[in-house]
């Protein structure tokens, strides 16, 4: 595998980037990579982006983000979830699937980062 | 102390008047506290003192026998002289031996590499936030050009795919 410093600076400055369409090429190109390591970095970068259409791809979309099948790329996503400075957005979109979501594990894991979120407040 | 009688200590403390007599012919300021007149005859405090030949012969045999001693005791201390000399020798090379020991133990190790590999990765990071300051200036999505953030994205992904 190459070095992957490229990718990740690429999708640094996707996700410090102030145009909305970054969201749209992390979450079609970064989360649907095949690289485990991709995927973890492209969901960490729309989280640090903390707006509610990046939170909304990391939390309610089966496989991607918090839902994916990676451990590793699951558990950085929520990690990242839990450093956030101003959270009132991630809960809310979390409160949003565990009410309307149709997949019973995507509503079963926003509720258990939900009350991980709940306790490190 | 064969003058000094209890009679005549008698006469003097008595018969003050004739002693003051006496007294007052001296010249000596201190002649009526002295014992003027009672010249003290006798040593009270004479012992038997050893006579010259005594002494001398006395004297000899202290010095013949430590002069004996000494010779006598000149092989033993030869002997003690080389025997401290060879424990000096002793000590000294169970000193060298342990302090080379001690110096085996120790790890002197000047770690250069962690050092340089703690420059490299901070001028990696610098070198990276240039980058990604200079990728923040370009457009987005393809559709701008070839030059965006998703076309070099996708290649970066596909390289990777076929390596």
């Amino acid at each position: 595998m190459r070095d992957k410093r490229n990718v990740k600076n690429i999708i640094e400055a996707l996700s410090r980037h102030q145009d909305p369409d970054s969201i749209r090429v992390l979450n079609e190109v970064g989360t649907n990579s095949a690289i485990d390591e991709v995927r973890e970095m492209t969901s960490r970068a729309l989280v640090k982006k903390n707006v509610h259409d990046s939170l909304d791809v990391v939390i309610s979309n089966k496989g991607k983000g918090i839902n994916d099948l990676s451990t590793l790329v699951a558990m950085s996503t929520i990690n990242e979830l839990l450093a956030l400075e101003d959270k009132t957005e991630a809960i809310q979109i979390l409160e949003n699937t565990v009410e309307m979501s149709s997949d019973e594990d995507v509503r079963d894991n926003a509720r258990s980062v939900k009350a991980l979120m709940a306790l490190s407040c | 102390m064969a003058n000094l009688s209890i009679q005549k200590l008698g006469q003097r403390i008595f018969n003050a008047t004739k002693h003051e007599q006496t007294v007052a012919r001296s010249s000596n300021p201190f002649a009526a506290s002295s014992f003027k007149g009672n010249v003290l005859t006798a040593d009270v405090f004479e012992t038997a003192k050893p006579s010259m030949s005594e002494k001398v012969s006395s004297k000899s045999k202290l010095m013949y026998s430590a002069l004996v001693g000494s010779i006598s005791n000149f092989g033993q201390r030869i002997h003690q002289g080389i025997e401290s000399i060879t424990s000096f020798c002793g000590r000294m090379k169970d000193g060298v031996v342990s302090f080379w020991n001690k110096m085996n133990d120790i790890e002197i190790s000047l770690d250069f590499a962690s050092a340089g590999k703690s420059i490299k990765s901070r001028w990696d990071a610098m070198q990276d936030e240039h980058t990604i300051q200079k990728y923040m200036s370009m457009p987005v999505g393809k559709s701008e050009g070839k030059e965006s953030l998703e076309s070099m994205l996708i290649s970066e992904l596909s390289m990777d795919i076929a390596a």
